[in-house]
């Protein structure tokens, strides 16, 4: 899947394109446009290969979907097709929230706006939530995997531990614990 | 140029683009707890306040969710901090990634991957969690919040309505006054 593809060449400038209408079009969260786009317009990829990408994306540092865009972007133009697809990933909404800023930096203290931000934040965070309950409930039925994320939770989440550290010592005892149960 | 080492600029966009490397598995959804404790507690650079106010605010902008750290790289050190800190967090883990798909590290039969992805998946799913537990303690500060919070999350689990939708309400209601 990562060699630049036999077949089907597809342009810088396209991907361009389509990364870009893909974050934009992205509202909370990119993954079910990306997935249309790519899998179902386009067909740049098959079901099996954007889950395979998709993987391979998260394993690796950094964003998830800049790392996809970074594969596809490889995958059918080269590098130059990789710095297409990431630039049209970011750049639209970077503008936007420039503009977004400079709003905030303006209005931002007004009260009215103060309130529908808070009623925005408290919203919001029922969907982070949300993201994190279904993560859980996607890991397999085993006491390990559990008693894993419930330490992480209670050093991250509750005791506010230094992150880099606790994720240093979790991330390989994590690997090494289900690595053993298979 | 000990004066730029020491600069706001430059501190925020090497701190990002160091947690941008170390999270794996999971995106930068995870290292949330981190930034905050970052930019609010450790530096002072902004208020609980704004910090949700930018995250918010990045949730319901298009694009990925990560980027919500550019209103923060603006707030810190104006247009230039913005555009540092999305240079910081994009740019070494895209070459890290172009560099292990042209080796072929990445890719083969994927046994490594699959691996490394399942060994952390309790990790990364308690990472999120902590992230919007750590959200909700600065946010939720009565029950009106908390309750709004509550419903947004009970109807994004059992419902397939879009996010958008829930948190444009969470406007409207706060607009309101009821929360």
């Amino acid at each position: 899947m990562v060699a630049p593809a036999e077949a089907a060449r597809v342009s810088p400038w396209q991907l361009y394109v389509a990364f870009s209408r893909m974050s934009l079009g992205g509202f909370g969260g990119v993954f079910p446009m990306v997935y249309r786009t790519l899998v179902e317009r386009t067909r740049w990829l098959n079901h099996t290969d954007f889950a395979a990408t998709w993987a391979f994306g998260q394993m690796l540092p950094g964003s998830v979907v800049n790392n996809v865009a970074t594969m596809v972007g490889y995958r059918y133009a080269g590098a130059r097709g990789a710095i297409a697809a990431v630039l049209g990933l970011i750049m639209w909404p970077v503008l936007v929230l420039l503009a977004v800023g400079t709003a905030y930096a303006t209005v931002g203290d007004l009260a009215p706006v103060r309130r529908a931000l808070t009623g925005m934040s408290a919203a919001a965070v029922g969907l982070s939530m949300a993201t994190g309950i279904k993560m859980l409930r996607n890991l397999p039925r085993r006491w390990r995997h559990f008693a894993i994320a419930a330490c992480v939770f209670i050093a991250i989440g509750l005791l506010r531990l230094p992150f880099l550290g606790v994720f240093i010592i979790a991330a390989p005892v994590s690997v090494w614990l289900i690595w053993r149960a298979r | 140029m000990d004066a730029f080492f020491d600069s706001a600029l430059w501190q925020l966009a090497t701190h990002l683009g160091v947690l941008s490397m170390v999270a794996i598995g999971s995106g930068l959804g995870a290292v949330l707890p981190e930034v905050h404790r970052f930019v609010v507690e450790q530096h002072h650079w902004l208020s609980d306040e704004q910090f949700v106010a930018f995250y918010t605010l990045g949730q319901a902008s298009p694009g990925p969710n990560f980027l919500y750290v550019t209103l923060i790289g603006r707030h810190v050190a104006g247009w230039w901090g913005a555009l540092a800190v999305v240079a910081a967090v994009v740019v070494p883990s895209c070459l890290l990634t172009y560099f292990l798909v042209r080796t072929g590290v990445v890719g083969g039969d994927g046994r490594i991957q699959r691996l490394l992805k399942n060994g952390l998946a309790p990790v990364s799913a308690a990472l999120m969690l902590s992230s919007s537990w750590v959200l909700a303690n600065t946010v939720d500060k009565d029950w009106h919040a908390a309750l709004l919070t509550l419903i947004s999350l009970v109807l994004l689990l059992t419902t397939r309505i879009h996010p958008l939708w829930v948190i444009g309400a969470g406007a409207a209601i706060g607009l309101a006054g009821l929360v």
